[in-house]
């Protein structure tokens, strides 16, 4: 049984004419990792802050551990803020900037010396407890800012875009390394990012937020593979789902696509969903992501296109591929597969793969529960 | 002659090589970018470029014309920073209007030129509108219009995606590209991010530690890194490196790394440039592993430390011999942490390198 260590239920914010959170409610169990991942604006720093204590709901109440803390200040929360590596502080040495909180509450010396010492060995700091700040590396300054909240031994642990200023070889040891040390100690972490990369490798559940509103909350498997609506669909994966909308009619047997005037064959891809019959006459959005087409270069499959250009993404490459005038998509292929622009190929495409969503309401459209129902 | 040659440009500061013989060309149409880590001295060199920053040693020669010499406003090179100075009490308009009024042009020939570029960015819409309403991307892309609408003879942009949100960044880059096909604008373009620089530009230069490492097409540079920084350099997730003990044997190459023997066929060339007996440095990337639940010939038993899920990817670090490799798992495979699983190094994607010079042999 997972226990809940907090609860936000109905938080409302406003700035002015800004409505920045706007109702959202959720649940971090104990030992979790939980992302709050949006775009800049959509109000997941302020609903860290509020969790925080830093700023005050509008409405609604924050539980950590079942106690309401809504009107506690920040210190008596058991919450700690990681602050970005700048916040370390460059005159002292890593071991006083770790102590630094321990010292504030004035504990007795020889359990600050060893608190500090048990969270510089699980951080790897050990050997440079006793230089300046000013002389370690990014990677170290990051890592005493870690520290800072760790040797208090907070309920949770906050964290705000900590690694944005990093470069990205950086950033992806931090992330391995974060993840490592929050599993063996099992801490429960609130982590903030834009960074939908990021947010699936270090969490163990997502909150994917759009202007100031909660959209959806799951695993990463769960985001990434049924995303509640278009937005949601969009914001995680990269390379972005490919996106097309049309009317789904019926049209001399075939199932297609009719977006002004342009007519795209989907009998292949729905006629064998379950429920498609309760869809058709309906405006909606096909989703597909680039990973799950397959180029063939002698043209066969469901669509035939025109490479227009091409994308290298680590050991892939990703190419664009004209479908009509206005209709591209994108699709990973491999560096063997010697493509050039202007070659004409026909995509395959798994039937079990296509995401169907409302146009007007982005919201996601089960075929297979249209079909029970 | 290419459209700008950077000849042998070198710059100290307090004694210390910020660029060393820096050659590069760049043709006319084409988007060079120069990828590096921060503090490779990618800045350095746009700005030498511009004209900001005097070089120690070197020229700088736009269509045949020496200008390492000439100010930087007569050099019709225009230049966009990661930040850019966009007037916030002004509109969008204004802003784009601004370099045009500097010059002195009529208001309907600007009024033309600026709705334009305005089209050809997808910015009308913010025209007539304060920088405080635009997003990140349209913020940026009123800077690059403002570059663009001097139709400067050459484009220097320093990391201008930089600041942005993964998601418009990703979006940005690939706009980027479509403009440069569209209009053919001549751009230098500097970024941290090996894949930001391999779609934005034609080619890419890796600039480290001040020094060009390599210049070609992304793919060459992926399949065949000059040396092993550039390897770690560019390869997204991390590098797997291991030392490993390398024997000729007739036609073949073998490799034991701990106590795992690989081995594969090689040809003459490379059996002439490998010293039997000697150590290597081999390195092989997270998707170059394989990993499997059941034992092979050639596969080490390991570990499963952490799994993380990336949607069109796992990435996986699994403990074998008390090293940590990195894989990618293949799509379908479940395994949890904790579990035992069965790795194997793909000996035609591994690649060699010289212990001491670093360099690459295969």
């Amino acid at each position: 049984m997972k226990k809940v260590k907090l609860e936000v239920k109905n938080i409302t914010k406003r700035f002015g004419d800004l409505l920045a959170v706007n109702n959202v409610s959720f649940e971090v169990y104990e030992g979790e990792t939980f992302t709050l991942l949006g775009p800049s604006g959509c109000g997941k720093t302020t609903t860290l802050r509020i969790i925080a204590g830093l700023e005050k709901p509008d409405k609604g109440r924050v539980f950590i551990g079942g106690r309401d803390v809504t009107d506690v200040p920040p210190r008596e929360r058991n919450v700690c803020l990681v602050f970005q590596e700048y916040a370390v502080f460059p005159h002292m040495t890593v071991y006083d900037n770790i102590a630094f909180g321990l010292k504030a509450r004035k504990e007795p010396e020889e359990l600050i010396a060893r608190r500090v010492r048990e969270v510089a060995e699980l951080l790897g700091l050990t050997s440079v407890l006793n230089t300046k700040a000013s002389k370690v590396g990014l990677s170290e300054k990051q890592r005493i800012a870690l520290g800072r909240c760790l040797v208090v031994e907070p309920e949770i642990l906050l964290l705000d875009e900590p690694l944005t200023l990093a470069d990205a070889k950086i950033r992806e040891t931090m992330r391995r390394e974060l993840r490592r040390l929050q599993r063996e100690l099992k801490i429960t972490m609130i982590y903030v990012t834009h960074d939908q990369l990021e947010a699936m490798m270090l969490s163990d559940r997502i909150a994917v937020m759009n202007a100031g509103r909660l959209l959806q909350v799951g695993t990463p498997r769960e985001i990434y593979e049924k995303p509640k609506n278009l937005f949601v669909a969009y914001f995680i994966g990269s390379p972005t789902i490919n996106l097309i909308e049309g009317k789904l009619v019926r049209k001399d047997g075939k199932l297609v696509l009719e977006k002004e005037g342009l007519v795209l064959d989907a009998t292949k891809l729905l006629e064998e969903a379950k429920g498609v019959g309760k869809i058709i006459g309906r405006e909606i959005v096909i989703g597909i992501r680039p990973e799950d087409i397959q180029i063939d270069p002698s043209g066969h499959g469901v669509w035939k296109g025109e490479v227009e250009l091409f994308e290298v993404s680590g050991d892939q490459l990703i190419v664009h591929i004209k479908l009509a005038e206005e209709t591209k998509i994108r699709a990973m292929a491999p560096f063997s597969l010697r493509l050039r622009t202007g070659d004409i190929v026909g995509v395959a495409i798994n039937p079990d793969k296509v995401h169907v969503f409302d146009r007007k309401t982005g919201e996601r459209i089960d075929l297979l529960s249209i079909g029970e129902a | 002659m290419a459209f700008l040659e950077i000849k042998n440009i070198s710059k100290k500061y307090r004694g210390r090589y910020a660029l060393k013989n820096i050659n590069l060309s760049i043709e006319k149409g084409e988007i060079l970018s120069i990828a590096g880590p921060p503090g490779s001295g990618k800045t350095t060199l746009l700005k030498i470029v511009a004209g900001l920053v005097k070089p120690d040693e070197g020229s700088i020669v736009l269509e045949g014309r020496d200008i390492t010499d000439t100010p930087p406003h007569l050099r019709g090179i225009s230049m966009v920073f990661e930040i850019p100075p966009v007037y916030p009490d002004r509109t969008g308009y204004d802003n784009i209007a601004f370099p045009l009024r500097l010059k002195g042009l009529p208001e309907n020939e600007i009024k033309k030129r600026v709705y334009e570029v305005a089209e050809l960015l997808g910015i009308k819409h913010i025209l007539h509108r304060k920088p405080e309403t635009f997003s990140g991307g349209e913020y940026q892309r009123v800077a690059l219009a403002r570059a663009l609408v001097t139709n400067p003879t050459l484009l220097l942009l320093d990391e201008p995606l930089k600041s942005l949100d993964a998601k418009i960044r990703e979006q940005m880059s690939i706009w980027l590209k479509e403009l440069q096909r569209k209009i053919g604008v001549t751009a230098i373009y500097t970024t941290h991010d090996p894949l930001e620089a391999f779609t934005v530009g034609t080619r890419t230069a890796i600039l480290i530690g001040g020094e060009i490492k390599q210049i070609g097409d992304p793919i060459d540079i992926l399949e065949k890194p000059s040396m092993l920084e550039v390897d770690e350099y560019v390869s997204i997730p991390a590098l797997n490196i291991f030392t490993g003990r390398v024997e000729l044997e007739d036609d073949k190459l073998k490799v034991i790394i701990n106590n795992v023997f690989l081995e594969k066929v090689i040809d003459k060339t490379l059996r002439e440039r490998i010293e039997s007996g000697k150590e290597y440095i081999i390195a092989l990337r997270p998707s170059d592993i394989k990993v499997s639940t059941s034992p092979s010939p050639h596969s080490f038993q390991g570990r499963v430390l952490l799994v993380q899920y990336l949607g069109s990817r796992t990435l996986a670090s699994i403990e074998v011999n008390e090293t940590t490799i990195r894989a990618i798992l293949p799509r379908g495979l479940r395994v949890g942490e904790g579990d035992i699983v069965y790795v194997e190094l793909d000996v035609d994607r591994m690649r060699i390198y010289d212990p001491d010079s670093k360099i690459r042999i295969a």
